[in-house]
């Protein structure tokens, strides 16, 4: 199930758990690529680019050296892989890599992080971070269920009658205890007790499996972007 | 309409609309991070370019096949052409059952009509009745690929000949006018370092004169000479 606990509460927990350390940051490392790539400019992979590397250093220091008192992790978390990447840049200082780099920040990236306009600039960004948050943990949870965002994009219905409906029957098994029960228990829509409720063949149940699923996680997991009201995102 | 960046590839991202739909966009990495909500237009969706590529795979793939088929055929018959032999033993088999007939009836009629010109006469008796009848010859296949009426002690006649490379037809015939043999014939394959390859023994009870007889053998790789070995009597 989805992480009733704040991330703030998490970072500080797990600080001395190697294991469960080690499992947060590979949980953010879409995260950390995506920061890490829109500083670079380009796409980066693990275990090919430098820049990656930097960014895992940056995200671990980050967890090591945060406080509540600096407000919400990821962007302090964004704010030190950021710094980091500028230093590393500043070291190789290769032409071409620094497009997106501000360099005319002169003060020093360690004394960066305590700045306290530095920490003014990452509350702004609260409502994001909310939102990045959610995607990790509703990413983490389709992993559980060996659902992709990838096969998600293949299968999600063009048709947003059929995907109304399938939103419905979302809907119906979040608000059935039983049947919501049932679904966590053994991963499989039941079908039964739907067919008996709802007026859609089973056939059609069952090609909708995956994206059925992801909608009932998305709901239970409270991701705030989608509006799971009926008829909603119109 | 509005979406939210999910998750960054190489090429494209994938995003999440308001209404819950999960789309590919043509969006490369470096231009967005993940939580960033961007407007999606229809003409930007992500279509991955397999289309072509998926057809050269298919091609290539098919090409792979051909060529592996190709080598596998080659190497095949040159594998198997070692037994080449076995399927020509059938047809000439038939051949030779249908020759056999042929050469029976043939040899009635020379019979009756050599007991006519030569009875009581005695003449044309190389050797006298009871007496052995020995005979070894080792021939090269190579040098002498066929060979004509190998005279054995004037009882016998052998030939041999052969034929498409692969099989040896060999022929016993009795030149005797009045002797018959009885006996065996010893027939050895060798290979060219004079190892035996196959032997094959042909006995010859109540051989007549003027029979014939008609052997097929057939040939391995690498055989090069035949040996010939004949002990009886003529009588």
């Amino acid at each position: 199930m989805f992480h009733r606990q704040a991330l703030e509460d998490r970072v500080i927990e797990v600080r001395n758990d190697k294991d469960r350390e080690g499992w947060l940051i590979s949980e953010f490392k879409p995260f950390i690529a995506g920061v890490a790539q829109k500083r670079a400019g380009k796409f980066l992979e693990y275990g090919v680019d430098e820049e990656l590397s930097v960014g895992l250093s940056a995200f671990k220091e980050a967890m090591d050296c945060y406080d509540k008192k600096r407000g919400k992790f990821l962007s302090f978390a964004r704010l030190v892989i950021n710094m980091r990447l500028i230093d590393y840049y500043r070291k190789h200082s290769k032409k071409g890599k620094e497009k997106n780099l501000n360099l005319d920040d002169d003060s020093d990236p360690a004394a960066g992080l305590i700045d306290s306009a530095s920490m003014e600039q990452y509350r702004i960004d609260e409502e994001n971070e909310k939102r990045i948050l959610e995607i990790m943990e509703y990413r983490a949870e389709l992993q559980k269920w060996g659902i992709t965002l990838e096969e998600l994009a293949e299968i999600s219905p063009r048709q947003e009658s059929l995907r109304e409906e399938y939103k419905e029957v979302a809907r119906e098994i979040v608000r059935n205890s039983f049947m919501l029960r049932d679904l966590m228990r053994s991963k499989r829509l039941p079908l039964k007790e739907l067919g008996e409720i709802m007026p859609l063949h089973r056939k059609k149940l069952e090609r909708g499996r995956i994206y059925i699923i992801a909608m009932v996680l998305a709901m239970i997991g409270n991701l705030s972007y989608v509006d799971i009201r009926r008829g909603g995102g119109r | 309409m509005k979406a939210m960046i999910m998750e960054i590839h190489k090429d494209y991202c994938i995003v999440m609309t308001k209404d819950g739909q999960f789309l590919k966009q043509n969006i490369p990495a470096g231009v967005f991070e993940i939580g960033d909500e961007i407007v999606v237009v229809r003409e930007y969706s992500y279509e991955p370019k397999t289309i072509k590529a998926g057809w050269l795979k298919s091609l290539s793939v098919a090409s792979m096949a051909v060529v592996v088929v190709a080598i596998l055929s080659i190497f095949g018959v040159w594998y198997f052409k070692q037994y080449l032999p076995l399927r020509n033993a059938a047809l000439l088999t038939e051949n030779t059952t249908e020759e056999t007939a042929q050469a029976a009836a043939e040899e009635e009629v020379a019979e009756e009509a050599r007991e006519e010109s030569t009875e009581g006469t005695g003449l044309g008796m190389e050797l006298d009745r009871g007496e052995t009848v020995s005979f070894e010859k080792t021939y090269s296949l190579i040098e002498e690929p066929k060979v004509d009426d190998e005279n054995i002690n004037g009882v016998l006649a052998f030939s041999y000949e052969i034929i498409n490379n692969v099989s040896l037809q060999v022929e016993f015939r009795n030149i005797s006018s009045v002797l018959s043999f009885n006996g065996t014939i010893t027939l050895t394959t060798l290979f060219s370092d004079y190892s035996v390859s196959q032997t094959k023994i042909i006995p010859l009870d109540g051989f007549e004169p003027a029979r014939v007889e008609k052997e097929p053998i057939f040939l391995k790789v690498d055989e090069a000479s035949l040996k010939l070995e004949v002990n009886g009597n003529a009588y």
